[in-house]
């Protein structure tokens, strides 16, 4: 195979189909290296056509991999340690990570073709023009040296290729996008929408914004995608292509062109750079299964590995120029470590009269968009938080399993309909704090030689009185809904709030405009290597509160975009 | 897995009062006679009504099937213990064998634990107990038997339907 290529995208997950996308569709050969196995769409590792009473082990994953210590971290998420879903997980005892012992940082990983795009949440939300601005206006972290003008164009290109399912809520906290025909709000679900219209101007409940495609296009149809029927099985990987991902969208769009490899059980060890032209020079991989070493060549490098594998590789790209890491004059690469973080749950019975019930599995929940970018009168913190709800279905009552109940009279019982019960869980923005930091072990590395990653980031005074307004915030809001039996949990300042635990961790190569506190540019672009790029979840210099996928494939999108122009200009 | 069931080794007087599945033969991983007494467990447990029993659903022989292919050592061992002194202690308390007890006999002999098994947190005992219940009644109530309206592909969402829109949808398998 020729070694040689236009571009190289490491990492095949949700920006790195995206890179290879949009590279390939502009004529350049490209090579996307994935450190996983190859994951087939519609393969036997899906398993989306599997009944409850199908699956292995009835959902249960063999006892002797907790106990061996595997999959530490997963296990902890819980609801996603099944055996409908494991494979698309990545084993912490195989590929470990440290962090502190007294701040636990849950890291989740994909380690296949497709990464984490195969088991995404698919809450698809622009960022807004005050999002953008929070680090400036409040002196937290590296101001963003984009605005939300200079995505607009990007968030739209995206999503009308992904699909997106999602109702036009006229919110400036939450932009309006090209949008296919939104999932239905319950009834119990309106109820409290509409009550919480009455009482606030700034609180919302929407139907949330899933890339789960309710009216294909005519291009996505053509890729073999369709139309989303509510198993809500999407996390098994979706045989309909229904829900986006790189298997169903990306890489078939990218293959159609004839300029896309893909290699994959090929881990990337680092970023290989020529000190005398000061120019990234291709990768140097690790190949997962014989531990043999080779190098690809590309004219321009794109990191999409997540963004903590994407520091990772970065950390271990040494050089004389770059000894603490590639693209690292700045000394901000590992730094500025940031999560959502959730704090409070809280629950309450939907008081509405009428007798209705809720029919289909319907792949996303409802969404409270932050209310409180400013600061506001009763707030003694910065930023603010949103909220990811539910009351998809009314509840029943359960078997009793684990509670005291046997014979007849407990089973008669099982399944008869309860309340509709509306669940809210907050999302919070972690201020950028430049000592939330990664940084490369000194001593343990993993099976195939790399230093592994130590991650050392907790959350602090601000985030811990954030966690009290929002309780104060839900338990308002569900009464005002028209809830009762309310209970609300929030995480007291004595207990650890693990980082990681959503999923959505950014930062480490942050995007600013001074390169001597930033490590990339306003078009994703290593201040230091002309023709280095991060657009995974590193690059992001805030959280927002918002889920961040679409973010990141805008500017994935946008930067290949700019990648490209100056590829044909030879200027790469 | 089929299972050779009789109820030969029952007194034929019994016969009609024990309402036992007898297994004869040993299964995957329990002997007949744990197989005997776990599938019975079950059956007590989640009764056959007007809905599937334990039985129907077969939860005890998954539950066997599991032992291999699920279970760790130390769940095996749980799971061998606790059959052994559940028959146990049924032989102190009523002074008879678990299996020749008559079924309101066994039934009330489970409550018992059922009770106590939520008060005690600290008995070995009470703890499989649970375990082994909270396996029924996960095996149970995944199965196709316990989830006649399953449907795996319902073709769309609506979250504001009347019960007799509700019964429809179920009746036509799609919305």
């Amino acid at each position: 195979m020729n070694n040689e290529f236009d571009v190289i995208v490491v990492g095949s997950g949700i920006t790195g189909g995206w890179a290879a996308k949009e590279f390939c569709e502009k004529g350049f050969k490209t090579l996307v290296v994935e450190r996983g196995r190859n994951v087939k769409h519609r393969g036997p590792e899906y398993k989306d056509f599997e009944a409850p009473w199908e699956l292995q082990n009835r959902g249960m994953p063999a006892e002797e991999l907790a106990e061996n210590g595997h999959y530490t971290t997963l296990r902890q998420k819980g609801h996603l340690y099944r055996t409908d879903a494991l494979q698309f997980f990545a084993d912490d005892k195989q590929s470990p990570y440290s962090f502190p012992k007294d701040k636990p940082f849950m890291w989740v990983r994909g380690h296949q073709l497709g990464g984490r795009s195969l088991t995404w949440g698919r809450q698809v939300l622009r960022w807004s023009k005050k999002d953008f601005q929070a680090n400036a206006n409040d002196g937290h972290g590296i101001p963003w040296p984009i605005s939300y003008d200079d995505l607009a164009p990007w968030y739209s290109h995206v999503e009308k290729f992904i699909g997106v399912a999602a109702n036009k809520d006229g919110l400036e906290t939450l932009p309006d996008g090209e949008f296919q025909p939104p999932w239905e709000m319950s009834y119990a679900e309106r109820f409290i929408s509409d009550n919480l219209a009455k009482r606030y101007k700034d609180r919302h409940l929407i139907i949330g914004r899933s890339a789960n495609i309710t009216q294909p296009t005519e291009e996505q149809l053509k890729l073999g995608r369709g139309k989303c029927l509510a198993r809500s099985y999407c996390r098994r990987g979706c045989s309909f292509g229904a829900y986006f991902s790189t298997q169903s969208a990306t890489l078939p769009a990218a293959q159609k062109t004839g300029n896309l490899t893909v290699v994959t059980d090929a881990i990337v060890e680092r970023v290989d750079y020529d000190d005398k032209t000061r120019r990234a020079t291709g990768v140097s991989v690790i190949d997962a299964k014989t531990l043999e070493k080779r190098q690809y060549k590309g004219r321009a490098i794109f990191m999409c590995a997540s963004a903590l594998g994407t520091v990772q590789i970065l950390l271990n790209s040494k050089s004389a120029t770059f000894p603490n890491g590639i693209a690292n004059s700045s000394g901000a690469l590992g730094h500025y470590i940031m999560s959502h973080f959730t704090g409070v749950v809280a629950s309450g019975d939907v008081q509405v009269e009428e007798d209705k019930f809720a029919f289909g599995r319907r792949p996303i929940a409802t969404y409270i968009p932050n209310y409180r970018h400013d600061k506001l009168m009763d707030a003694d913190f910065v930023r603010g938080f949103g909220f990811q709800t539910t009351a998809q279905h009314r509840s029943s009552v359960s078997p009793p399993a684990k509670r005291p109940g046997i014979g007849i009279e407990g089973k008669e019982k099982v399944g008869q309909s309860g309340p509709w019960k509306f669940r809210a869980f907050m999302y919070g923005e972690i201020l950028p704090y430049f000592d939330n930091m990664a940084t490369l072990h000194p001593t343990q590395k993993d099976k195939w030689g790399m230093p592994i990653l130590h991650i050392d980031a907790e959350v602090k005074e601000n985030e811990r009185k954030m966690v009290k307004q929002a309780a104060k915030d839900i338990e308002e809001m569900l009464i005002a809904g028209g809830c009762s039996n309310i209970v609300v949990n929030a995480v007291p300042d004595s207990k650890h709030i693990p980082l990681g635990k959503q999923i959505h961790e950014m930062g480490g190569a942050c995007m600013g405009s001074d390169p001597n506190t930033s490590v990339l540019n306003e078009w994703n672009q290593a201040h230091d290597v002309a023709n280095l790029f991060v657009t995974d979840g590193a690059c992001m210099s805030s959280t927002a509160t918002q889920n961040p996928s679409l973010t990141y494939m805008a500017i994935t999108a946008r930067a290949a975009n700019y990648a490209a122009n100056l590829l044909k200009k030879g200027l790469m | 897995m089929l299972y050779v069931v009789s109820t030969a080794v029952i007194p034929f007087e019994l016969k009609s009062s024990l309402k036992l599945t007898v297994f004869k033969s040993d299964a995957s991983f329990f002997n007949a006679e744990q197989m005997t007494l776990a599938h019975d467990i079950a059956d007590i447990m989640i009764p056959k009504t007007h809905t599937p029993g334990a039985s129907d659903s077969h939860a005890a022989q998954i539950l066997d099937e599991l032992m291999v292919s699920w279970a760790s050592l130390n769940t095996q061992q749980q799971m061998l213990s606790f059959l052994s002194e559940f028959k146990d202690r049924a032989r102190d308390l009523h002074n008879n064998d678990y299996l020749l007890m008559t079924r309101e006999r066994r039934l009330a002999y489970l409550v018992e634990i059922d009770q106590n098994a939520f008060e005690d947190t600290t008995s070995p005992f009470l703890i499989a107990y649970k375990r082994f219940k909270e396996l029924i009644f996960h095996l149970h109530y995944t199965s196709k038997e316990a989830n006649p309206e399953f449907i795996l592909v319902p073709g769309g969402y609506k979250g504001d339907v009347t019960e007799d829109e509700l019964q429809a949808i179920y009746k036509r398998q799609y919305l």
